[in-house]
């Protein structure tokens, strides 16, 4: 097992690399650069080629790279120009914000979609799968960041129950609730795209392993329904709900940079977009490497809950 | 013509063609057929759209700015007192073009290298499958939003920006089809017969996976959507004062204490046609599933 997750972070390295060579190629060739935005609107050639010699912008580009290269491997990302601190830093300062949101929708997905889907597919064409069924569709079928919007308009601007933006004030007097209260519209937001398709593929696993021989054979011992559908159906009907799982961790920076700009929420999301936009290259190398990061750790443990899943699975 | 009736040549086991099952199925199908009639009403509204919208899109009247719906503005007015509908029809246009050409896009760079590395295999086939590893290593929202922001927001660089950064998964579902269809003993005829590559793969291993290219295209129609007007809500996509679905929800969320009709309607018009979309694509699938015959 430990062989195994030795080989897998090794392996990581490479597309880790190609991933910043990939961007940082990217970022390089287009036209323009930082310049604009560090010195507002009338920048003249004189000025912008300094501030470039200093960022060693001026450099050809596999020697910035090398460097570049060279300070990470060192644990050193370089300053984030638009906040002027190390990127380790800023990136430190708006994870936990996303870690919470992201943590938060996932096991909200998990709890709504998976009992559904088990009701839904042991109970074909009744009422209650139509139901779900609609729900699945329905939640692929628009934008979270509209239901973001008709979450605020609900909640926020017509019931007053939740506030419609921010992060709450963390430190006040009872500022714990009010920061769970600003958690509960994101959170819903950026988990219904997930709900509904946790939802689609739970129900359609589970049917097909309801349809196996061996649920007829477990049946047929006159094991209790409860016990053949979760000992049996569901444990082989994980497989792909786990792929799925894994395969999360993308859609959700995807849904955490549209969530976190509708309710102003202070995490890497919104922080991305600000550096795409300002052109920080420091602070968009060192975000990229970190979501390249949590991408393989996700589909390590896809692996590990593979093997938990199902016994035959192992990984040496 | 000739790879519809190799469609018909490759399948005909049955009695029936093939192609008149589908279409029987489909037409059996009530939700696929409102859908379908839905999808057309919105295609038919936007193609019309400079002669049937009531006002002109960006026709500005400041004494009725945020003007709730009445008999005048059907669907209210927006901060600039433009006529919302007229924008939403007008908008359907930046929604289709990027649904229609990014998939076009999208499906014959992912189709072409995936029958090409699930039917050569070897090096070519290695390369895809670290290509497509590097491309799950970058959530595609991001690299989308990088590109645009270097290389500029439009509606073409958003339709092309879309086309290329999704492919990979297209790619991947027809390298398997393509290796499936392979082990098959017509294509294996074929090559003893003397055919060439080119020829296999355009008229043996192509119509073969056209089920499956359908399906994935109609529902990456509906993603494509799904994500113009994300792009455009963050600003990276249509550039106001063009009307699109997901930048006039940008004001929706500015003005959402006091003009719930803009956050209301153009998210109601997105969620019509990815819905019809989907339905159409689930439709599809059913009845191009032989197993579910």
């Amino acid at each position: 097992m430990s062989a195994y997750l030795g080989r897998r972070v090794l392996g990581a390295l490479p597309m880790l690399l190609g991933v910043s060579v990939v961007l940082f190629i990217l970022i390089h060739v287009a036209p323009g650069g930082p310049e604009a935005t560090l010195l507002g609107g009338d920048l003249n050639q004189q000025d912008a080629a300094s501030l470039r010699r200093s960022l060693g912008l001026d450099q050809p580009l596999p020697v910035q790279y090398a460097r570049w290269l060279g300070n990470a491997l060192r644990g050193n990302l370089g300053i984030s120009y638009l906040q002027g601190t190390p990127v380790l830093e800023v990136i430190g300062e708006h994870i936990g914000a996303t870690l919470q949101l992201a943590t938060g929708s996932l096991a909200l997905a998990l709890l709504v979609a998976v009992p559904l889907g088990i009701v839904s597919a042991t109970r074909p064409n009744t009422w209650v799968d139509r139901g779900a069924t609609s729900v699945a569709l329905a939640g692929v079928s628009f934008p979270s960041f509209w239901l973001g919007i008709l979450l605020i308009l609900l909640f926020a601007v017509t019931l007053r129950w939740l506030p419609a933006s921010g992060y709450g004030d963390y430190g006040a007097a009872g500022g714990i609730a009010d920061h769970l209260r600003h958690l509960v519209l994101p959170t819903l937001t950026l988990a219904s795209t997930q709900i509904a398709s946790f939802l689609r593929f739970t129900r359609s696993s589970l049917l097909e392993a309801l349809a196996q021989p061996y649920v007829t054979v477990a049946r047929a011992k006159g094991l209790r329904s409860a016990r053949v559908l979760l000992r049996h159906a569901f444990r082989n009907g994980l497989i792909p709900l786990i792929t799925l799982l894994g395969l999360s961790t993308r859609f959700l920076i995807g849904g955490a940079v549209l969530t976190e700009t509708v309710f102003a929420w202070p995490g890497v999301g919104r922080l991305a977009v600000d550096a795409v936009i300002g052109r920080d290259y420091p602070l968009l190398l060192g975000l990229n490497l970190l979501i390249a990061l949590a991408v393989i750790l996700g589909n390590v443990l896809t692996d590990l809950l593979y093997s938990l899943a199902d016994p035959r699975i192992v990984w040496q | 013509m000739s790879t519809g009736a190799a469609v018909l040549r490759a399948n005909s086991v049955g009695a029936r063609s093939p192609r008149s099952t589908v279409i029987r199925m489909l037409a059996a199908n009530r939700v696929a057929v409102v859908s379908a009639c839905t999808l057309t009403l919105i295609v038919a509204v936007a193609v019309a759209a400079p002669w049937i919208t009531p006002f002109q899109p960006d026709r500005q009247d400041l004494d009725r700015r945020l003007a709730p719906p009445d008999a005048v503005h059907l669907l209210g007015t927006d901060a600039y007192g433009r006529d919302m509908l007229s924008r939403i029809i007008v908008g359907a246009r930046a929604s289709l073009a990027t649904g229609a050409i990014a998939t076009a896009l999208a499906m014959m760079v992912g189709a072409t290298i995936g029958a090409l590395s699930g039917y050569f295999r070897g090096p070519s086939d290695l390369w895809l499958t670290r290509l497509t590893e590097l491309a799950l290593g970058i959530p595609p929202l991001l690299l989308v939003l990088l590109i645009i922001a270097l290389f500029g927001p439009s509606l073409r660089n958003t339709i092309l920006v879309i086309g290329l950064v999704y492919w990979p998964p297209t790619a991947r579902i027809v390298r398997g089809e393509a290796l499936r269809v392979r082990q098959h003993q017509f294509v294996e005829a074929a090559i003893a017969l003397g055919a060439r590559a080119r020829r296999v793969i355009q008229h043996h291993l192509l119509p073969n996976l056209m089920p499956t290219l359908i399906v994935q295209a109609t529902l990456f129609m509906a993603e494509a959507i799904l994500i113009e007007s994300g792009l455009s809500y963050l600003g990276f996509g249509i550039q106001p004062p063009a009307p699109s679905w997901g930048n006039m929800l940008v004001d929706g969320r500015r003005y959402v204490d006091t003009a719930w009709w803009i956050a209301t309607f153009p998210g109601t018009a997105i969620f019509l046609t990815v819905a019809s979309i989907n339905l159409i694509g689930d439709g599809l699938r059913d009845a191009l599933d032989p197993r579910r015959r």
